[in-house]
């Protein structure tokens, strides 16, 4: 099986990843943590703008926009939420070059109703490369725990890919990129371990990679590399990152 | 081993079910308010302020106090975290804009944009941005590898700026406070804040009559454009000879519809009649020659009506200060003045002025519609707050708004 293969599954697991997070927005409704725990004690609303200066700050917040809209990260955005989610300095000259061309088709404005097709393939291309460049950049066995989750010999296909492992890769993603111990997002998300295996599990199954002109043999190291970059570009490049705000 | 550039991606099929993805993204967007935890309102307001998710760290201290019930001080820990985002990301995007017509935020940083970052980061009253001798340039951290010297003038002034981007210095350590009179020929009575800086410069005083310079002035920190501002019931004597009393043999069009912007955006203008842009020269300062005002740009087109009003200084007065429908945007500071540092700061003293940054400011941290009553309900608030509890404190600002949209 070819790469070109696996990506196409990995465009399945976004899917499926979106759809996730989308459970998870909606969950919020009912399942979020009452209102009350942490709250100032009351929360009235204003009545008018002639009222008196209010003496503290907190005094002043009278009024709570519950209409306030989800927001879509722009490019800028984009750029440093990937960069420190994965824990790739900002000035990485491998990835500020690849960027120049890719941030013309991310978002320009924050409005969530802007946000394209187009927009979601640009991000797919860079959360691939920020993916990437931390695999390389971040290569002790420490790191890759921290960032990736994953331990053991991770060189060794059969040793990186464990039932085990793709469970810590899964949760660690799932918490590292959308929110560790957010009431409506669960790390030990089922969803989304069930598309990391699937694409680990089509990374596995890779004897070679095509590229312009040539075939090449794929190794151990770059199956797991690619399964791991895989795997996170589809969480990374999900809702559950690129939108926020409530 | 690169792993896009070498692969052929088979795009179609990609395509087809990321627009899938798209589509499901844009239908997980509650249209209700969700309950939110002390935990959930802090990533709420650490995104919103910073454009990116928060660290662990920062995310457990934000918790803790907003659990305690201490929102403004979790936001001003979402704004003052260790790698400045807010500055670098959020406050850079939200000032872009301001520094050129077509609002664009894509483009360099510059001393316009990097000014309103500092006076925000260092809390700096925001009405000096108007008036004050104040600029903020960068400091390298490597002294073996210094930026590009900063310069009003020249064609290369703004490589400075561009430096600090390209290197991707973090701006909330690299800006560094210095008077402008300091750093350029412009004098400690002439140096007018943003209204001085090579950014504004470029945006605004490029050909033209600088009316232009008015109408963004007005649009950025009154959130008033000159359609809103028309009133045909001020006297029109300051409006220039380079427009036609008769447009196509009609006075009364120029009574009815020309005079309602020109006749007050004319008297403004004149604060402006001694700043120019040169792409070859950058900012110009210079005093009208009283031997060649003709030849001063806004004194061309003479033959437009030459019984029009003739700049000869620097002169601006603010004739819908007392009188018409736009005295309701309270102008509390001078009249009339002499240049842009006492437009500035007259400017700078209007009631609408903190009403229109607290409006710019909960717009950018919420994404709400200032139209809304409840949203004006808060504009309110905020922009009280701002004037007299926290005496013109951009940062306070950002930080009350994004409470007020925190999730409950």
């Amino acid at each position: 099986m070819m790469v070109t293969k696996g990506l196409e599954k990995m465009s399945l697991l976004l899917l499926l990843s979106a759809a996730v997070a989308c459970g998870s927005a909606e969950k919020k409704k009912d399942g979020g943590q009452p209102a009350g725990e942490g709250e100032p004690a009351a929360e009235t609303e204003a009545t008018g703008s002639e009222e008196p200066i209010p003496e503290t700050v907190s005094d002043a917040i009278q009024v709570t926009l519950e209409n306030a809209k989800t927001k879509v990260r722009n490019f800028n955005q984009f750029y440093s939420s990937y960069t420190s989610l994965l824990e790739v300095p900002e000035n990485d000259q491998n990835l500020t070059d690849f960027f120049v061309p890719i941030k013309t088709n991310l978002p320009t404005l924050t409005a969530a109703s802007g946000f394209l097709g187009s927009h979601q393939l640009a991000l797919v291309k860079f959360g691939s490369k920020v993916c990437e460049r931390s695999w390389d950049i971040n290569a002790s066995a420490e790191k890759r725990s921290k960032i990736f989750g994953l331990t053991g010999n991770i060189n060794v296909l059969a040793e990186a890919f464990t039932s085990d492992n793709t469970s810590k890769l899964a949760r660690t993603l799932v918490a590292r990129f959308w929110g560790q111990d957010i009431a409506t997002i669960t790390t030990d998300n089922e969803h989304v371990k069930t598309v990391i295996q699937l694409v680990t599990d089509s990374v596995n199954a890779m004897t070679e990679y095509d590229t312009e002109n040539t075939t090449v043999t794929i190794n151990d190291a770059t199956k797991v590399k690619y399964g791991v970059v895989g795997a996170c570009a589809a969480v990374l490049t999900s809702a559950g990152v690129s939108f926020y705000g409530q | 081993m690169a792993f896009l550039g070498d692969v052929k991606l088979r795009l179609t099929s990609i395509m087809r079910n990321l627009f899938v993805v798209s589509v499901l993204a844009g239908t997980s967007l509650p249209a209700t308010t969700a309950l939110a935890g002390a935990r959930e309102q802090a990533f709420t307001i650490f995104n919103r302020l910073n454009g990116v998710p928060p660290s662990p760290e920062v995310w457990k201290k934000m918790t803790d106090m907003i659990t305690a019930g201490d929102y403004r001080s979790a936001a001003l820990v979402a704004i003052d975290q260790s790698n400045g985002a807010f500055y670098n990301v959020f406050l850079k995007d939200f000032v872009a804009p301001w520094t050129n017509e077509t609002e664009d935020p894509r483009v360099d940083l510059n001393d316009y944009t990097a000014t309103v970052i500092g006076m925000v980061r260092d809390e700096v009253p925001f009405q000096q941005a108007l008036y004050g001798d104040i600029v903020y340039v960068g400091l390298s951290p490597d002294p073996s590898t210094p930026l590009p010297e900063y310069s009003v003038t020249g064609t290369n002034g703004n490589a400075h700026y561009q430096a600090i981007e390209t290197r991707k210095l973090p701006l909330h350590k690299t800006l560094v406070r210095k008077q402008q009179s300091k750093l350029s020929y412009l004098t400690e009575d002439v140096a007018a804040g943003i209204f001085t800086t090579r950014g504004f410069a470029s945006g605004y005083y490029d050909a033209g009559t600088n009316r232009v310079a008015v109408n963004f002035a007005f649009k950025t920190f009154l959130c008033h454009e000159m359609e809103k501002l028309t009133d045909n019931t001020r006297p029109d004597y300051r409006v220039r000879r380079d427009v036609t009393r008769s447009p196509a043999g009609d006075p009364t069009v120029f009574k009815n519809r020309c005079s309602g912007c020109h006749s007050g955006m004319d008297g403004h203008a004149g604060a402006f009649a001694y700043l120019d842009w040169a792409t070859d020269r950058g900012l110009i300062y210079n005093a009208l020659d009283p031997r060649n005002v003709t030849a001063h740009k806004f004194n061309r087109n003479a033959n437009e009506f030459p019984a029009g009003y003739v700049t000869e200084d620097d002169s601006w007065i603010n004739l819908w200060a007392t009188e018409g429908p736009n005295a309701a945007l309270g102008w509390n500071g001078a009249e009339k003045g002499q240049g842009v540092k006492q437009w500035g700061r007259m400017l700078s003293q209007v009631d609408a002025f903190p009403k229109c940054m607290a409006q710019k400011a909960l717009v950018a941290v919420c994404d709400v519609n200032s139209d809304d009553p409840k949203v004006q309900l808060a504009i309110n608030q905020l922009a009280n707050s701002f004037k007299s509890k926290n005496r013109f404190n951009m940062k306070h600002l950002f930080a009350q708004a994004a409470v007020m949209c925190r999730g409950q």
